[in-house]
């Protein structure tokens, strides 16, 4: 979507499994709607803000912006889903020319993400927003966290300026939020760790942890999960609008 | 997972005589949280987009051995128990919505 949010959420209401659909527009983001009950649910946040469920609130976990690659270096038994929707469906050669390709290499995502910046918020979208927050850019790209009702943003440009990498301390846990250069997103966890620096795209933490091509690994070498807070990478207008009373990191 | 309840102290404001278009059993009082101002929402679905309801699942090895995607192929990632599942971005970016089930249990992700 335009402002680029990926989450996940667990569509179970009252212990049924609800079918959830794109069904409107609301501060420039899109609302799904559950079959049964017509409910409008935000998007980023599994909130039910309007209909009969209103006050409910889904389950949330973490989706990661990343790429073949990673992932088979994560799970070789990782498994992938396909659409054949005629709007969507694949053929040709990945990266190759022409609509149904996609364009499927990171790169060419990345360069339609930024045209879609460049283009701002059409008419249709704004009039859904009562009012921008002016701290930062509507159309920057950053990374959102939150725990409960403390959220805090953190800009791409901002993170250009720490070298890629930063150590902040959010709800009394030290967070490192960086840059994955394989993946073209920013990416938050907690850590331990009190210093972070680069070795060409290696990024290596005090702990003897390293990360290498979006995998986290302990001093031993071993591939370790990272424990993160949740998070979309995402624009501002989108996580300002859901979060009104969100920090910038930086100042703003 | 269950649904709870959003805030302690949130109030509920019903708007009753409001119908929902589009909904099967929707007659029922529509709410909103505090500060949801419906008029300025666009309460339909005017781009007709089909969330993606996932009923096959292949091994990524597979889908690389043949060619449908390569290393560099942009995916959103998401794991359930010991199940990690990938979704091609670029596809997302049509759909905004894919549900399916992994290790028996229902998940959901938006986009």
């Amino acid at each position: 979507m335009i402002c680029n949010t990926g989450i996940g959420l667990i569509p179970r209401i009252d212990d049924e499994v609800g079918s959830f659909a794109l069904a409107g527009l609301y501060d420039g983001l899109f609302l799904f709607s559950d079959e049964k009950t017509g409910t409008y649910w935000n998007h980023m946040t599994g909130e039910a803000m309007y209909g009969p469920l209103a006050g409910e609130k889904l389950e949330l976990y973490n989706v990661l912006h990343s790429t073949v690659r990673q992932v088979r270096a994560q799970d070789d038994a990782a498994l992938v889903a396909i659409s054949e929707h005629p709007r969507v469906a694949l053929s040709g050669p990945p990266g190759g020319a022409g609509v149904r390709s996609l364009g499927r290499r990171v790169g060419t995502w990345l360069s339609r993400l930024t045209n879609l910046g460049e283009r701002g918020l059409s008419g249709q979208f704004k009039g859904t927003i009562r009012a921008e927050d002016d701290r930062r850019p509507t159309m920057e790209l950053g990374i959102g966290i939150w725990d409960g009702s403390a959220a805090r943003y953190y800009a791409m440009p901002t993170l250009e300026e720490h070298d890629r990498a930063l150590l902040d301390t959010f709800e009394r846990r030290t967070v490192l939020v960086y840059y994955d250069p394989t993946a073209y997103a920013l990416i938050a966890h907690y850590t331990t760790a009190d210093r972070v620096w680069w070795d060409a795209k290696v990024l290596h933490l005090s702990t003897g942890e390293r990360i290498e091509n979006g995998l986290l690994f302990n001093g031993d070498g071993e591939r370790i999960e990272a424990d993160s807070p949740l998070q979309v990478f995402t624009r501002w207008y989108g996580f300002s609008l859901t979060f009104p009373e969100t920090e910038v990191y930086g100042g703003g | 997972m269950r649904v709870t309840p959003l805030r302690s102290t949130l109030l509920l404001v019903p708007l009753a005589g409001l119908a929902f278009a589009g909904s099967t059993e929707a007659q029922e009082e529509m709410k909103q949280i505090p500060g949801f101002e419906p008029g300025r929402a666009i309460l339909s679905d005017v781009w007709g987009f089909d969330p993606f309801l996932i009923t096959k699942m292949e091994p990524l090895e597979d889908v690389l051995n043949d060619g449908r995607v390569g290393e560099d192929t942009a995916v959103l990632l998401l794991k359930r128990g010991n199940t990690r599942l990938a979704l091609l971005t670029e596809q997302m970016s049509y759909h905004h919505i894919a549900q399916g089930e992994l290790e028996g249990e229902p998940w959901m992700v938006s986009f």
